[in-house]
């Protein structure tokens, strides 16, 4: 029969606990303290949710199986939007924020199923235009300074 | 005088009137978008606030908290779906109301409902944080532990559907307020070598990312599922915005009796708009002439729900302001905005900060006084943003959270630590942990571990004799004991309330 899942998060959260506790203990012990109290207190929460995994378990049946909270299949969709958004922050040092941004925006927009060039465009243009009037011109925000590109226009303005 | 009039030249200032536009129309768009909640609009929005001044930012920040709450009713009443789970009680008598044809008029009750309620609320604010205030003058280390103490409790009625992964969450946020340097001795925890880390973990990335980041993942895993729209259906949106007044004034009686109690439901710690808008809604059908209308397209019972959740902004407050004792997932993100802004809650918001903190109050009552105002004038349309394809908003999202994270300080590493907490809290999500208790951890967790320092430091080896000592501190230990329990009465309040509601 299959395990749930809160025994493996729980072990993960044990795993966890153990590797900070371990950490905890190369610290003086005042500063120790509070981390200590609160790595116990998350091993104590820890065995319970494996407990209650169990638990789930053995009251699992042929008609009521355990239900995985993730699985590869369900987690595929919002890892890759994940992924879109890694590559995304990526690109502000490869190509400079407004590039990325417009890169970012028509990528995952197509992505995530919109199909109208005219709206996608509208929007990335209308964001982009934003950007620029409020955050960088009128809050100071330096966002345009980052990249190869984000460099080169900064130099270029000076 | 010269406060009323420094009050006055600080409210009238161009920042703080576009603050409070933006905060008004801002909160309603956010709170009609179901899945953004009032907690979502405050931290998208804190980074937008760092370059503004502190009264500026914070108009802007409860501006978009009680319009959020507001903004949820539009789509609970015109679509049955809930944009905030304080609208949830609405939903039932104003989506009858919009299958009678009667859709726009239960907005509009919404509307003079929420901003009557959310009025009454800012001038509790105003006339009980004084006092509070003062009160709090007396107050030690001691007595600031217990009170994060306090906070910390509130922690279990935020757990959502499994307690002890609510716990785990909010033991989780404390742990993670332990990186960075140790306050008293100045010595690294858990940074790794990395000179950002010893800041500590930046709150605002990080409630950007668990927010934000995680609801565009679930967005996206909603596409592929089938979903393109938030709503499906778009509702009717036509017709007038009021009943007629002879309806109308029959619902005042319930407008003022349900703004009174949401107020004192929102001081309570932990109840929140949620509880206090299925409180008001079964006193409203309790005290109603026609008690069977309710589930059945009652005003009185749209107006009992409104009120009432609003009136709970303005209560929520009064603690947070007074103690910085943040009741709520929303509180303890605003509490996070006061302090980016150099705001600490306690005496000093009535003492050297007076005026800031009248500025921001007074602020407060015109955004509710707003609400209604652009409520009446463009619910309609608001109730349209929710028709927009979920593929234009969640990459927007995005966008927004990334400029917005990188804005707090220009700096890259907040942004990596938004992307972090954005994959955190979905895996957290979706295994059944819920966010809110870990972001009111990470809050409180510095208040906790200082203060309690310090206090052992001030008693000198002899805690026991030292807590004896301070009266406050006592008290302070049965509000804690005392609300270790609470979360069990209000789930029994609650579960009564939405009985009496159905029934």
């Amino acid at each position: 029969m299959k395990r749930h899942q809160d025994i493996a998060i729980g072990i993960v959260i044990l795993i966890f606990c153990a590797f900070f506790i371990y950490l905890s203990l190369q610290l003086d012990r005042g500063s120790a303290m509070m981390p200590l109290i609160l790595l116990g207190l998350m091993s104590f929460l820890g065995v319970i949710i494996i407990l209650d995994g169990f638990k789930k378990t053995r009251k699992a049946t042929e008609d009521k199986p355990v239900e995985p909270f993730l699985t590869l299949q369900n987690m595929k969709v919002p890892f890759t939007m994940f992924f879109f958004i890694c590559l995304y922050i990526l690109m502000f040092f490869l190509v400079g924020y407004y590039i990325a941004t417009a890169v970012f925006l028509f990528a995952s927009m197509c992505y995530l199923k919109q199909r109208s060039w005219l709206i996608i465009v509208a929007v990335s243009a209308c964001f982009l235009a934003f950007t620029y009037f409020f955050l960088v011109k009128q809050l100071n925000v330096s966002i345009d300074a980052l990249g190869l590109l984000g460099t080169y226009l900064q130099m270029s303005n000076v | 005088m010269d406060m009323v009039a420094q009050v006055f030249s600080m409210v009238t200032d161009w920042g703080s009137i576009v603050g409070l536009f933006v905060g008004v129309v801002g909160g309603m768009v956010i709170g009609a978008l179901p899945g953004f909640s009032a907690s979502m609009g405050v931290a998208l929005l804190i980074p937008v606030t760092y370059g503004m001044s502190p009264v500026a930012g914070l108009i802007m920040l409860v501006s978009v908290y009680t319009s959020a709450i507001y903004g949820g009713s539009i789509t609970a009443t015109l679509c049955h779906t809930p944009g905030t789970p304080a609208s949830a009680a609405t939903a039932i008598d104003g989506y009858k109301l919009t299958q009678q044809g009667r859709g726009m008029e239960a907005v509009g009750v919404c509307t003079v409902a929420s901003a009557i309620g959310g009025a009454v609320g800012a001038l509790a604010l105003l006339f009980l944080s004084p006092p509070l205030g003062r009160f709090s003058l007396q107050f030690s280390s001691l007595e600031y532990f217990m009170l994060a103490i306090f906070g910390v409790t509130i922690i279990a009625s935020l757990a959502g559907e499994s307690v002890v992964k609510g716990l785990f969450s909010g033991i989780l946020g404390l742990f993670l307020g332990t990186i960075g340097l140790d306050a008293i001795t100045g010595a690294p925890r858990f940074t790794f070598g990395s000179i950002q880390l010893e800041d500590g973990i930046q709150f605002v990335p990080a409630l950007i990312g668990m927010f934000s980041i995680s609801q565009v993942m679930i967005i996206a895993e909603d596409i592929y599922k089938g979903r393109s729209t938030i709503i499906a259906d778009e509702a009717e949106m036509q017709g007038r915005i009021l009943p007629p007044w002879n309806e109308f004034k029959t619902l005042l009686p319930t407008i003022a009796r349900s703004s009174v109690v949401g107020t004192i439901i929102g001081i309570i710690p932990a109840a929140g708009a949620g509880v206090s808008s299925w409180v008001c809604y079964s006193m409203g059908k309790k005290f109603s002439k026609h008690p069977e209308l309710f589930g059945n397209g009652s005003f009185e019972g749209v107006a009992s729900s409104e009120s009432g959740n609003n009136a709970a902004t303005g209560g929520a407050l009064v603690p947070l302001i007074t103690l910085g004792l943040p009741g709520s997932a929303v509180a303890a993100i605003l509490l996070g905005g006061m302090l980016m802004h150099g705001l600490v809650p306690g005496a000093s918001m009535f003492t050297e900060k007076a005026a800031v903190t009248y500025t921001i109050i007074v602020g407060f009552l015109l955004a509710n006084i707003l609400m209604g105002i652009i409520g009446l004038l463009i619910a309609r349309y608001v109730a349209h943003v929710s028709t927009i394809p979920m593929g234009i908003l969640g990459p927007v999202v995005v966008a927004l959270s990334t400029i917005g994270t990188y804005a707090i300080r220009n700096n890259m590493f907040d942004v990596y630590v938004m992307l972090g907490f954005g994959a955190l809290g979905y895996l957290l999500r979706k295994t059944g942990f819920a966010t809110a208790p870990l972001v009111l951890g990470m809050v409180l967790g510095e208040i906790v571990e200082n203060n309690w320092r310090r206090a052992l430091i001030l008693s000198r080896g002899n805690m026991f004799n030292y807590f004896l000592n301070r009266p406050i501190s006592l008290v302070l230990l049965v509000l804690v004991v005392l609300s270790v329990f609470s979360p069990i009465l209000m789930n029994y309040v609650n579960k009564k309330s939405r009985e009496g509601a159905k029934s």
